[in-house]
Order: structure tokens, then sequence, then C-alpha cells
């Protein structure tokens, strides 16, 4: 029995407390980073005043990751101030976990239905990937619990609208939220629905990824590759428990620089590890007892089950899947293999309500409450801004003035940023990596090195650039000084070094602007160069078509404008509740 | 009996956790995490 059936729709109050908890833990999370000005965290990359640009949607030849989380990022600022937004959509991603996982819970007690919402926000794998900044795939992360619900009920009346309305948040965050909930939501719905459910998935999904995938398959240099990263890549182990263990406690980042401080010590790790081993059997134990939503719960530990063997896939099958990668370059979507653990933390999350419903039912009111602050006891240091690392900063007023002098010059060229390299660590960002914000922040085609390096055992790995014009200018870079006459020729207009100023230094270019932070070459008589892009018109189609599908799934019976995802995705309670809730 | 073994334990967990968590917090907030060089994405 679906979830539809097996649970019926309860007030639209009910996602009031989760959805309010969630703004809770994100304004604890958050903390410093919500002062005026920008969060800046590895992928993290907000810009004052963005314009949409050709870049933006990705027309140009850098592959569109960014698509279309960027063009949601440039709409949502024109509304209101960018840093403003920054924060609005980081903070909808505490809420919408909260209130997500609690509605997955089958019960009408609070606390229980709190434990899931908050062991969901709150654990190893938002933090590692809010550290990473990758808040376009927490986006997708956020909303997973809805779209599993949505997909194990997908073959029922409105099935098809309510899954497109469950991937919205997904589709926002682009490549890779969508993929990881379309892993997840693929299987849950095969497990549940067959074959017929499983078609419908692949259907909704693939027409909400047009936005990215068209400009991708479009894009004249083809799909990039590079088998070479996946070790680069793969999960990691974070704690003393190996790198499935790490994956099996949600975490297990790449990056070791964006472990949440004190994550991983014995103590702490050993408890969280217990607490998930306990969450996964009471999950399991309700699989086994053949509750009403007996094969809804079982699609849902399904997806859990395939996303941690995706996680776990590049860690303890690496050449396997560099051999996937070489075979067909789309594979490499699934290097990055710990942000797939994601639905198995919808299961730690449910399992862990179910387990705390159960205690309640059995008279142990501390285990509830002790489930509510368990995540937060365990990971303190994700509190006030990952313990202080996740900080709001002004851009220097220098590339205010840099943009300026940039966007009042009628002449066309290209914008080269310099020192050639993609992430940077700005003084005035606390010195903490950010990729290089300059692409998004100037109206014109900017071009840096999108090549990757990822220090591995004390040598550096690099992961070739992309963009071919990052290719053929990072060929004229590496034969020594630019100098202004080769640059002019590849269409280079201006030059930006915005690090590394004292040693900036272009022939035959003049100087617009040196500060401590910035300086300006201008490379006078540049012609604009040829550059193949992704022809207009179909992506023109592509959003126009993606912008009805998903207006059809709103405009349904019941479903009013004024009531988005929140009041649209049902929360689940059991047809015959034991009692009302705490 | 046990409801009291049970709070007792639960109590002792979350003061153990919540000192070892005001702890961790106050010394990472005293520290910046990056480390040079300044050009990677990140280090294994």
């Amino acid at each position: 029995m679906r979830y539809g059936r097996a649970f019926r729709v309860v007030g639209r109050s009910r996602p009031l407390v989760p959805a309010l908890t969630g703004l809770g833990l994100g304004l604890a999370v958050l903390g410093p980073g919500l002062a005026p000005g920008f969060v800046l965290s590895y992928d993290m990359v907000f810009v004052p005043d963005p314009s949409f640009t050709p870049m933006t949607f990705g027309l140009t030849g850098t592959v569109p990751r960014h698509v279309p989380s960027d063009v949601f990022v440039t709409a949502l600022a024109s509304v209101v101030p960018a840093d403003a937004a920054q924060k609005l959509v980081l903070l909808a991603v505490f809420v919408m976990a909260c209130a997500s996982a609690a509605s997955l819970v089958p019960s009408r007690r609070l606390l229980p239905r709190l434990a899931a919402g908050v062991c969901y926000t709150w654990n190893p794998f938002v933090a590692e990937r809010l550290l990473l900044g990758q808040w376009a795939l927490l986006l997708g992360y956020a909303a997973l619990p809805w779209v599993l619900a949505a997909a194990t009920g997908v073959n029922e009346p409105g099935g098809s609208r309510r899954l497109v309305r469950a991937l919205v948040p997904a589709a926002i965050g682009g490549f890779a939220a969508l993929t990881v909930s379309a892993i997840a939501a693929l299987t849950a719905a095969l497990v549940t629905g067959r074959t017929r459910a499983g078609l419908r998935v692949v259907a909704v999904v693939a027409v909400l990824s047009l936005p990215w995938l068209v400009p991708g398959l479009l894009r004249p240099a083809g799909m990039p590759e590079d088998g070479g990263a996946v070790e680069v890549f793969a999960a990691r182990a974070d704690t003393p428990f190996g790198t499935l263990g790490s994956l099996l406690s949600l975490g297990g980042v790449w990056n070791s620089e964006t472990v949440p401080v004190g994550y991983g010590n014995p103590l702490s790790a050993t408890f969280w590890l217990l607490l998930v081993l306990a969450a996964l059997a009471a999950h399991a134990t309700g699989l086994r007892r053949g509750a009403e939503a007996w094969s809804a719960s079982r699609g849902i530990a399904a997806a859990g089950v395939a996303g941690f063997a995706v996680a776990a896939f590049g860690a303890v099958a690496a050449p396997v899947l560099e051999g996937m990668v070489d075979l067909w370059p789309g594979f490499a979507v699934l290097r990055d293999g710990q942000q797939y653990v994601a639905p198995l933390a919808v299961v730690v999350a449910v399992g862990l309500g179910t387990a705390a419903d159960r205690a309640a039912g059995a008279r142990l009111p501390l285990v509830p409450t002790g489930a509510v602050l368990a995540p937060l006891l365990l990971l303190p240091t994700l509190a006030w801004g990952a313990a202080g690392h996740l900080r709001a900063v002004d851009y220097p007023a220098d590339w205010a003035r840099a943009r300026q002098i940039i966007e009042d010059d009628p002449a066309p060229g290209d914008v080269l940023v310099l020192p050639w390299a993609s992430y940077r660590s700005y003084p005035w960002n606390h010195d903490r990596r950010v990729l290089d914000p300059l692409p998004r922040y100037l109206r014109r085609r900017v071009i840096v090195n999108d090549a990757v390096t990822v220090q591995r055992a004390g040598e550096a790995v690099t992961v070739r650039p992309e963009d071919p014009r990052a290719v053929r200018l990072g060929r004229i870079i590496a034969s020594g000084a630019p100098d202004a006459a080769a640059l002019r020729l590849e269409g280079v207009r201006y030059v930006v070094f915005d690090a590394e100023i004292s040693a900036s230094h272009i022939q035959r270019a003049t100087t617009l602007l040196r500060s401590a932070d910035l300086v300006v070459y201008r490379i006078d008589g540049t012609s604009p160069a040829h550059e193949a892009r992704v022809s207009v018109a179909p992506v023109v189609t592509v959003w126009v078509t993606v912008g009805a599908v998903v207006l059809w799934s709103i405009l349904t019976a019941g479903i009013s404008l004024s009531l988005p995802l929140l009041g649209s995705i049902r929360s689940i309670t059991p047809r015959h509740p034991r009692r009302r809730a705490e | 009996m046990m409801r009291i073994a049970i709070a007792a334990l639960a109590g002792i967990l979350l003061a153990g956790g919540a000192s070892i968590g005001a702890v961790q917090l106050a010394s990472a907030s005293q520290k910046d995490p990056v480390v040079q060089p300044m050009y990677n994405y990140g280090s294994r």
C-alpha cells in the first residue's frame, strides 16, 4: 500500500511547528552569516546585483552546473537585495528539511516528528555540504523526503503532479541536486509501483532536467571527461570507522577541510553511529511489522540502500567507475559519492522518529526528548556559522569600482581573471576558500581557469579545465608573462588580478585601477573573439516548457497558488492514531 | 527503578555532550581553519 492510501491528509497547520523548528535551526547554524553581506565558502558564490547574462543560462562554453540555480538567485535578487536573497535561500533549506522529514514520521505525536526533522536538518551531511558551499545540492536534499513520499505514490491520481511539485527545489538546485533526487525517487518508485511508476519518475525528472541538460548537450565542446578525478572526489573516512562507516554516519565528504570542527572524534562519532544504527534498526523493524505504509517505507528504505551503494561506489571500486567515465563521461556525475547518502539520511531521520514514537508509546518520555536533542549535542560545532566558519563579508569597494569601469566601457571584449586558478582565499573573506566570484560579479564574459586542483597525499591533483576559452588562454599564460598582444588576439579586453596584487603585470596594457584588493588592466584594440555558443532558441523553448509543466503541477484542484510547497505537500499521519500529539 | 536509571543516563549524556560541545565551539571560534595553498579547491 502506498503513502497516499495508507495515510490520510491532516490539517495544513501540521508542518508549522517542524517548519518553525527548522527556521530556528537555520538561524542557529547561520549565526554570524546572517549579518549584512555575503557568505562566501567554496562553491557558495553570491554577488551583489547579479545580472542575467548568457552564462547564467549556460549559453557560453562553460559546463552548465550552475543552471538553473543562478537563474533562480538572479531572479530572487531582483526582488530583494542579493545578500538577503542568499539568507532566504539558506534558511529555506533548513525550514524545508525539518518540515519534510517530520512529515514522513507516521505519528501524531509532535516530539517524534521533531526528532526526525532535527536529525535530518542537523547532521554531518548538512554540515559538510554547507561548509563546501553546496547550497543548491542542499536545496534538493531539503525536499528529498517529500520527493520520496511522492515517488512512492506516483501511480495514484495526481501523483505525477505531486512529484513535480516535490522536485521543484531539486530542479532549482540543478545538476547534482536533481541527480541525487532522481536516483532516490526512481528506486523508491520501482520498489513500490513497479515499471509504470519508474517511467513516470523518469519522465518528470527528464522534463525538470531540461534547463541544464539541453545547454549541456548542445555545448559545442561536448561533454567534459576526466576519469582521474574519481579518486579525488570519492568519499573518504572522517570518523574512526573507515569510509563505509563514515558514509553510514552520513559524513565522508571528499574534502577534509569541510568537516565540522570536532566531528569524527572517537567518543562523539561512536555515539552518533550508535544513534544511526538504532534509527536504521527502528526503520527496519517497522518494515517487518507489516504496517499499512509497509510498501512506501520499503521504497524509502530501498532508496537509502541504493544511495549508500552509489555513495560508496567510487571509494570501493574506483577503477570500475573510472572505466565507466571513460566509456561515457556522463557517469562522472557519480564521482562525488558522498552526496548520494542523502536518501539514507531520510531513512535515519524517519527511523529515529519512529523509535522515539515507540518509546513515547512505551511511556519512556525522556527518549523522544533525547532523540530531538541528540543530533544537536553530538554535532554542536554546526552552530554559529559552523563554529564561526560561515561569516558574512562585504565585497571590497574596489570591486564595485572595477565593475563600474568595465561596464561603462562600450568597447567589446572579454575579461581575463588572474592568477590563473579557480579558487581564492581572499583576506577580506577571512582567507576562506571560495570559487572566484568575478564571472558572476561582472556582466561581460569572464574567463577564469576552471581547472580544479585538490591536494591529496602531499601532491596536487588537477582536474582538467572544461571551458575551451580557458584551455586556449591557459597555453598563453603558461608560456610566461602574458603579453597584451597575445591576449588581444584572444578577444581579451580587460585583465583583472584579484590576488597576488604586488606581482601583477601585463606588458603593454593600461592600468585603470590598482588597489590592495584588485588590479584592472585594459587592452586597447581588442576585437570580439569568435566563441561557439549554445543556440538561444532551444534554451528558450526549454524554459517555457518547464515553466508550463511546473505551473500545471501547481494548478491542481485544492491547491492554491498562495500555498506553495509547504502547503501542497501532505503531512502524513496514521489512519488509526493511537493518541493525540503530545 | 528502570526509569530513574534511564533518566540518570540521559542526564549524564546530555550534560557531557553539552560540555564537550561548548568547549569545542569556543575553541573552534578562536582559529581559522583555512591553510595555504590558497588556490586549491580543498584537500583530501
